[in-house]
């Protein structure tokens, strides 16, 4: 399978870069792995005419700042995230999510900015258009729907498997906008319209992720389902913040963040509302686990039902707070498994 | 019996070094100088009339070599099957009707992808949009858009019928009257696909001298050079198949491809050669799947579980042209009537034309969905009369020499011996109904046991209907053995190389293969309807036999002693009793030239299966001979469903097989190994998902096929009915496709088993389970 | 317009001038002759193209020539010194890991990195490390076998030439 013809920039800075982006505006990609961008090349639904390779670009090292908030670069690779023993210990969330994309490969290839900024996703969208759901939906510049004939928006889904971890995190974003820094929570860089899923400008560029420093009897924990738990994107995807109290019995704040059923990741506001205050104990993970099942709301997808969806949250979030209400409740709740 | 030195010996592979090496060349490999890149213009209408088809700007535009249409074809047609009852149905390019989305239209040959892609765009094609359908049942009914006319031949009114099989044996409305307990139930299978790793690939060179040399991705050359002469309307000897490595096939890669033809065409017309690789995607949408089939089946059983009747119904969703939908609904009745006796049976088989891409055989070829129907039933008829899965089937089972109503005779079944030890091995019976007698309570994740059975027929009579071998000495004493055999991963080569050494006594390293090569090797069955050890394996033997005669006559003659006293070993001959005296082969090849008018000891052999019958079986009435060679298996599976998410997983497989000998036990564990595999994709993960004729996940990421994490604990008991010994004929079985069936039957009961909810269709998905259990809202 | 690409291969020096949307599969097999990689999906989900960059497995298929200039590719040709097989080739043909072949020059990478990352691997660490090549064929077990013989026989040698 080819690439279409384009243009290639290598620039070494992300000044250069963003200058790059803004010169031949939409006209041009950004490929930072490029092992999302590029399968979309080759079915032709992106043919930028330049793309812009950030792999000249160097890459720091995650390092934890002075009050202990981890940075970790917009290039680095996936694999290089999930073994570094900084986010290990300081964020073993973003680690695992890290660890749970794709395969070896695509890991060895993919950074982490690029997944952040993954394109969502849609059988109909997903595969090349020459003889195939020819006409363009509205994720491709036209007017209809495959999925939902009868809608008037798109449907694609949000997969990245490591922004719900983000979110769990409280991560935020340094974006590089012109000559301009601005940080951004990853939590606000999603519209929500698949079609245009960034907040983004469109010669904005992410340059670091920021954790914050990890606070203490705190953990944040990330589960995925997939059907064949290697290669596949996320059925669902979910992470869970839980902070307990003093005593380490009450939740005193917390945060539920699931992926891959919507436009962009979804937060269950009243799940996590509901834990806030309360003794952690068995029903009450159960009672979370379905508020958040029924809060959530999945989008239609072609191969499985809402129901079964549903299902998936519900018996993901609960083991994922199970998970973090032990690791909360022993230790510093910061440590890996 | 005489000790056998390398058959029977997990030998290792003879194309293992190429390959581990990244040396083997494969088709989509090959380049000849000046190349060009060949693509194919396909169909975006699942049913539509061309009203013009308009290549004159493609033909014009830079860098494009050749373009070709139906105009340029001769219009000949082609089938997987050929006969007077069914012949062929489907175009090489469309002419004035497209059937299905991917059907090949046009064709360019360009200098490179750019060019052959922009020029596709260019060809305008203008199409009347008709009624498709889809769905089988719906395109028999009476108002359903007519894709082909129904078949002559059946009587009943219904639409779009490709081909029927019917056949009966005894009084089944009599058998059900009499029996103690019938049940009727409907079993539905899925669409899956074969998931080679090599996509579909042609090299083309057409030759000024009128030859056509083609290098393609295949099960068998001699088939594909035939049907390339007939619709390209050369001789057969101006085509010439070459050899090239096969990166796998499991039935997709047999019948003739839109690719294959049209990059030969272009070559003729371009006078370059011509390279068509067909991209994933392609061969997801556009190539062939395997057969989802429903099947209908009606049992009557006596008290002690005795099987007295059966009548199945079965039908099958054929795609737009006939492909091989008639030989699954053939095989659909054989593979129901062959491990148990059925006194009265009836059978009736519908292909059915419906706007889907064409069908080919997939590993198994429909006995894995007629033993998931037969053998989940079976275990309800058991449960409801309270006998053990294990007892029931031993009490059905085929014995050793019985005749089954065609004819053909089961020789030395060793079904019985293979249930018996399934179930010995896995402790079948302890664990058998232990998960669901334990309360609700009891877990989240449960486990379960089950059992299938299931037997294959090892080669019939297809064209070319048989396989030659020859085997020629070479001056130092080694060997080169030329057979026609397409060595598609399963070893081929290697273990007719075993059988050569056996006989003449080379070491398997010193026996080099020239294979599945049109004009340098012999003809072969191909490696598709599973006769390659029994058949070409024969017939390799016999070759061997041959050079082995001449071998121990002059070896007599030159060492004074009497032909039933040379013993051969490891290249040279000796005298019984004196083995520190021997002569090297190089020595006896030498001694052939110099005093037998210069023979240099050649050996021919061949081989056939059912020599006197003429032909295949009718597909229409099942009446004739199959075949004289039936392997067997019983399969039990273990499996661990979780009931939150419904995600069950295959834990254990165990293969109890009849296999005649394993002449390569490693390569035989290979095809067990990969078939548990498949069948775990079948059963639980794979599915092509089609809306409206038109493929949703047209690749691996969304196609899920297993990966690495997916595969179970597979182990496999050896059956062992027959012998080798050298200078006999030996009946050995297939072991290539007969392991995809009876275990996805195992794996339904032992879900089953492990819940307590029967599933009556494929795949055994998380959000099934979850339905059955009543977990979803 | 063509770019001129200077790439590392299996040791050598190469100046290349091709397309600036030429993936480094492409390059490698159409204009270097290396054809042992395999493209079966391009798309990144079976791992038949396979190489190691700077002993990584990457994916040669997703990846343009001008990013992997300043690295060093290694595949399936490069493996092996001479002509003996590697240890991991020697395992993937005795333990019968390979049929049909055409993912088996990926996975003898894949597998390749690991052990030299990890000589005694857990058969989940395998399992991790080569979910992202597909074999339809042998169904995986023997491809396990072979890999943890391959680190055996790799510790072996290791111990076996540090004692002398
Ligand atoms: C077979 C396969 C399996 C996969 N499985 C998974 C999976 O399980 N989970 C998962 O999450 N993903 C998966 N992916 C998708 C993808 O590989 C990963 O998301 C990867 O992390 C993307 O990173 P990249 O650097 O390669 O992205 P790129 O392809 O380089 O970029 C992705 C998008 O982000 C933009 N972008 C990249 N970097 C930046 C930046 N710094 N600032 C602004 N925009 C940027 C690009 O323009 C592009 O639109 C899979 C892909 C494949 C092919
Ligand atoms: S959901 Fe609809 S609009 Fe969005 S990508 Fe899929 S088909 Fe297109
Ligand atoms: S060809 Fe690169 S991953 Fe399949
Ligand atoms: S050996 Fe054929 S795909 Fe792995």
């Amino acid at each position: 399978m080819q690439l279409p013809r384009f243009d290639l920039k290598r620039p070494s800075s992300f000044h250069e870069a963003v200058r790059l982006l803004v010169e031949y505006g939409n006209a041009a990609k950004i490929s930072a792995g490029g092992t999302d961008l590029l399968p979309r090349m080759k079915y032709r639904i992106a043919a930028p005419a330049t793309v812009i390779s950030l792999k000249r670009i160097p890459v720091s090292e995650p390092f934890q700042d002075s009050e202990g908030n981890l940075h970790v670069h917009a290039l680095v690779r996936l694999s290089d995230a999930a073994s570094s023993n900084l986010v290990r210990t300081n964020a073993p969330a973003l680690a695992d999510a890290a660890l749970a994309v794709g395969s070896e490969q695509i890991r060895n290839m993919g950074t982490l900015g690029g997944n952040v900024c993954l394109e969502p996703r849609c059988h109909y969208y997903n595969q090349s258009h020459a003889y195939q759901f020819m006409d363009p939906c509205f994720k491709r510049g036209g007017n209809l729907c495959y999925l939902v004939p009868k809608g008037n928006r798109c449907w694609a889904l949000a997969c990245s498997d490591t922004v719900p971890a983000l979110i769990g995190l409280r991560a935020a974003a340094v974006v590089q906008s012109g000559d301009r820094e601005y940080t951004i929570p990853v939590e606000e860089l999603f519209t929500g319209d698949p079609v245009r899923p960034l907040c983004l400008g469109e010669t904005d560029l992410i340059t670091d992720i920021v954790v914050p420093a990890a606070r203490p009897r705190t953990a944040v924990v990330f589960r995925k389902l997939s059907p064949r738990g290697g290669i596949d994107f996320a059925t669902v995807n979910c992470a869970v913040m839980l902070k307990l109290s003093e005593d380490r019995e009450a939740c005193e704040d917390a945060i539920i963040a699931i992926g891959a059923v919507s436009g962009k990741p979804m937060r269950a506001g009243q799940a996590e509302k509901n834990l806030l205050g309360r003794k952690i104990a068995p029903d009450v993970i159960h009672e979370a686990a379905g508020r958040t099942a029924s809060e959530i709301r999945p989008s239609m997808r072609c191969d499985c039902s809402i129901s079964y969806l549903r299902k998936c949250i519900e018996s993901l979030t609960q083991a994922a707070l199970e998970t973090a209400y032990q690791r909360a409740s022993s230790g510093d709740g910061v440590k890996p498994d | 019996m005489s000790e056998l030195d390398y058959v029977g010996k997990p030998v290792l592979r003879k194309d293992g070094p190429e390959k581990v090496t990244g040396r083997a060349l494969y088709t989509v490999d090959m380049r000849l100088p000046g190349t060009l890149v060949g693509r194919i213009l396909r169909s975006p209408h699942t049913h539509a009339r061309i009203v013009n088809i308009d290549a004159s700007r493609a033909e014009r535009a830079p860098g494009v070599k050749a373009v070709v249409t139906h105009k340029d074809s001769l219009g000949v047609k082609h089938g997987f099957v050929e006969t007077r009852r069914y012949p062929a149905d489907q175009n090489c390019l469309a002419e004035d009707k497209v059937r299905f989305v991917g059907e090949e239209i046009a064709a360019v040959a360009a200098v490179d992808e750019y060019a052959a892609e922009e020029a596709l765009e260019l060809i305008h094609v203008e199409y009347e949009p008709l009624r498709a359908v889809f769905d089988p049942e719906e395109a028999m009914e009476r108002d359903a858009p007519e894709i082909h006319p129904s078949h002559p031949k059946v009587r009943e009114p219904f639409r779009n019928i490709a081909g029927k099989t019917e056949s009966s044996w005894g009084d089944v409305e009599k058998g059900f009257d009499d029996s103690y307990l019938v049940l009727e139930n409907r079993f539905d299978s899925h669409l899956r696909t074969h998931g080679y790793l090599e996509p579909q690939a042609t090299l083309a060179s057409f030759e000024p001298a009128g030859k056509l040399n083609v290098w393609t991705s295949s099960q068998g050359p001699f088939i594909k050079r035939s049907k390339l002469a007939k619709t390209l309307g050369l001789p057969m000897s101006a085509v010439r198949i070459h050899k090239a490595y096969v990166g796998g096939a499991f039935g997709g890669k047999i019948d003739l491809f839109g690719h294959e033809y049209c990059a030969s065409l272009l070559s003729m017309k371009a006078g370059r050669p011509v390279k068509i690789v067909a991209t994933r995607e392609e061969v997801f949408t556009a190539y062939r799947h395997g057969q989802p089939l429903i099947v209908h089946v009606k049992t009557g059983v006596k008290k002690d579980g005795t099987l007295v009747a059966q009548r199945f119904r079965v039908i099958n969703n054929c795609g737009a042209y006939r492909g091989s939908g008639v030989v699954v609904i053939f095989l659909a009745w054989g593979f129901a009537m062959l491990p148990y006796r059925i006194p009265n049976l009836e059978y009736e088989g519908y292909a059915v034309y419906t706007n889907n891409p064409v069908r080919a055989p997939q590993r198994g070829h429909g006995a894995p969905q007629m033993r998931f129907a037969v053998e989940s039933q079976l275990d309800m008829i058991a449960e409801q009369l309270g006998i053990d899965p294990i007892e029931i089937r031993l009490k059905n089972a085929r014995q050793p020499g019985e005749e089954l109503p065609n004819g053909d005779n089961v020789h030395n079944c060793g079904l019985a011996d293979c249930i018996r030890k399934a179930a010995e091995h896995t402790e079948f019976k302890q664990k058998y109904g232990k998960s669901r007698q334990t309360p609700e309570s009891a877990g989240r994740y449960r486990r379960g046991i089950g059992i299938g059975v299931s037997s294959y027929f090892g080669g019939s009579l297809i064209y070319p209907n048989s396989s030659s071998v020859v085997v020629k000495m070479n001056d130092d004493g080694t060997a080169i053995l030329l057979t026609g055999a397409m060595d598609i991963g399963q070893g081929a080569e290697t273990i007719l190389t075993q059988i050569v050494a056996e006989e003449i006594k080379v070491p398997v390293e010193e026996i080099q293969v020239i294979a599945a090569d049109t004009e340098s090797t012999p003809i072969d069955i191909g490696s598709w309807i599973s006769g390659n050890a029994y058949v070409s394996g024969n017939a390799a033997r016999v070759a061997g036999a041959e050079v082995r005669a001449k071998l121990i006559e002059i070896a007599a003659d030159e060492m004074e002693a009497r032909q039933e006293d040379i013993v051969l070993e490891n290249k040279t001959a000796y005298v019984k009793g004196s083995p520190d005296r021997r002569i090297p082969y190089s020595e006896l090849v030498a001694a052939s030239v110099r005093k037998r008018r210069g023979d240099s000891i050649i050996g021919n052999g061949h081989w056939r299966t059912m020599r006197d019958e003429p032909h295949h079986p009718s597909l229409a009435t099942t009446k004739g001979r199959w075949s004289e060679n039936y392997a067997f298996d019983a399969q039990v599976a273990e499996v661990e469903v979780d009931t939150e998410t419904g995600k069950a997983r295959l834990l254990r497989a165990v293969t109890a097989h009849d296999c005649g000998f394993p002449i390569n036990p490693l390569l035989v564990e290979g095809q067990v190994d990969g078939q548990v595999s498949m069948a775990l994709g079948h059963a639980f993960l794979e599915e092509v998902l089609m809306k409206d004729g038109r493929t949703l996940n047209p690749n691996w990421l969304e196609y899920k096929m297993p990966s690495i994490h997916n595969m179970a604990v597979s182990e496999h008991l050896d059956v062992v009915t027959e012998s080798y010994e050298v200078g006999r004929p030996y009946r050995t079985k297939e072991v290539g496709e007969g392991y995809v069936s009876a275990i996805l039957a195992a794996i339904a009961n032992a879900v089953y088993d492990a819940v307590g909810v029967r599933l009556f269709s494929t795949p055994f998905s998380p959000e099934k389970i979850l339905q059955a259990l009543g977990k979803l809202k | 317009m063509k770019i001129l690409v200077e790439l590392s291969v299996n040791g050598e020096r190469f100046e290349i001038a091709t397309n600036p949307h030429a993936t480094l599969l492409e390059v490698l097999r159409n204009q270097l002759g290396l054809t042992g990689a395999k493209e079966a999906c391009g798309t990144g989900e079976c791992g038949s193209c396979t190489v190691l960059a700077d002993g990584r497995p990457i994916l040669a298929c997703l990846a343009l020539a001008a990013d992997y200039q300043d690295c060093e590719i290694t595949t399936i040709e490069g493996l092996q010194a001479g002509s003996t097989l590697t240890p991991v080739q020697e395992s993937f043909l005795e333990k019968g890991a390979v049929q049909c072949g055409f993912c088996t020059p990926g996975m003898v990478l894949s597998a390749t990195a690991l052990l030299k990352k990890n000589p005694a691997p857990t058969l989940d660490q395998i399992r991790k490390a080569l979910e992202g090549n597909l074999c339809r064929c042998t169904g995986y077990n023997k491809i396990l076998e072979a890999v943890r013989a391959a680190g055996e026989k790799m510790s072996q040698e290791a111990s076996g030439s540090s004692g002398q």
